[in-house]
């Protein structure tokens, strides 16, 4: 290779290094989706209702979490609106990074993901960043799809228990759970909120034990002051 | 009343995301806010663990073919293991147990 490049043979190889980690985190989703779809399956929604939660949805972690809850519906879908408030702090700052048109909000918006905003972030603001987003978004969506669909065919006339899938919802949340457990302050929430949704099953319906673990994160979100955490918590390692 | 509940998630979701976009940034920089939002997904997803571990519909359950399941999840995260093996690495060990344990 020659050592000098033109502005744009250097904005053709990051593209194209964009292109293909987009599709190897698209193919990645893909995945997920195929089990996401067996689940939904053997959770008993129908073809067509899972369908929609990945068209309209679409957000992994809180498409999981409505399957982990539906034994009661409005339960489920409080569970997951909550898991989805994350992707609100994402738009805040996609905002400054993509300064996208108001007109194409409704669907940005729609590509705002855990994958789309890591991608579009890790670029400088404007247009690489929003090439980026919307390459990773485009490719997740339309994977995500393709994995949804193929899996409620898989799942059809598979029996849940006997190929162990009463374990893909908690190992899901386990491993998305997983990066987050760096401080103590996180680990002490997790700890907490485990153990009372634990202690509540018996005592209130279905449901409502996963939710009343929200007060566990607004206590702690008030108590551990991000000044409070830097004194409380030291770095991993022993 | 599934359909009634599927629909508000969904367009709910999709809303979130759409006021997220249309928010000012001072909004985050609130520190309260900020930080509720940090522990907010980890206190959910660590209750729908404990939950889908040994909620048997009101009342506990223990079942060793789904503990050992995820039990070898949490072993291959501290393995540093991605997602998907560990995802389907618990499924087949509970499919597996089933065969096995009584």
């Amino acid at each position: 290779m020659g050592s000098q490049h033109s502005l744009d043979s250097v904005d053709v190889a990051k593209r194209r290094g964009v292109i293909t980690a987009a599709l190897g985190i698209g193919l990645y989703g893909g995945a997920l989706g195929v089990s996401y779809g067996a689940l939904a399956n053997a959770s008993g929604l129908s073809p067509t209702q899972t369908m929609v939660l990945s068209l309209v949805m679409f957000t992994g972690g809180s498409q999981f979490a409505f399957l982990g809850a539906l034994h009661s519906p409005w339960v489920a879908a409080v569970v997951s609106l909550l898991l989805a408030l994350r992707n609100a702090f994402y738009g805040v700052r996609l905002s400054t990074t993509l300064r996208t048109r108001p007109v194409l909000r409704p669907l940005t918006a729609h590509l705002v993901l855990d994958e789309s905003t890591a991608m579009a972030i890790a670029q400088p603001p404007g247009k690489q960043a929003r090439f980026a987003f919307y390459t990773t978004g485009i490719f997740m969506f339309v994977f995500w799809q393709l994995g949804s669909i193929l899996g409620v065919f898989l799942g059809q006339g598979l029996d849940a228990e006997t190929f162990g899938l009463d374990v893909a919802a908690p190992a899901a949340f386990i491993a998305l759970l997983w990066p987050a457990l760096r401080t103590r302050a996180m680990i002490g929430v997790a700890m907490g909120a485990g153990i009372l949704a634990a202690a509540l099953i018996p005592v209130l319906p279905a449901g409502l034990p996963v939710l009343s673990t929200v007060a566990v994160s607004v206590f702690a979100g008030i108590y551990f002051s991000p000044s409070n955490v830097k004194n409380k918590s030291h770095p991993e390692g022993h | 009343m599934l359909w009634a509940a599927i629909i508000v998630a969904s367009l709910g979701s999709w809303l979130i995301k759409i006021g997220g976009l249309s928010l000012p940034e001072r909004f985050i920089n609130n520190l309260y806010v900020d930080n509720i939002a940090k522990f907010l997904p980890v206190g959910i997803l660590a209750a729908l663990i404990t939950t889908g571990l040994i909620d048997a519909g009101g009342y506990w359950r223990i079942d060793l073919a789904v503990l050992g399941g995820f039990g070898v999840a949490v072993g291959l995260l501290l393995l540093r293991r991605g997602f998907l093996t560990v995802f389907f690495a618990a499924i087949v060990t509970t499919a597996l147990l089933r065969l096995v344990l009584p």
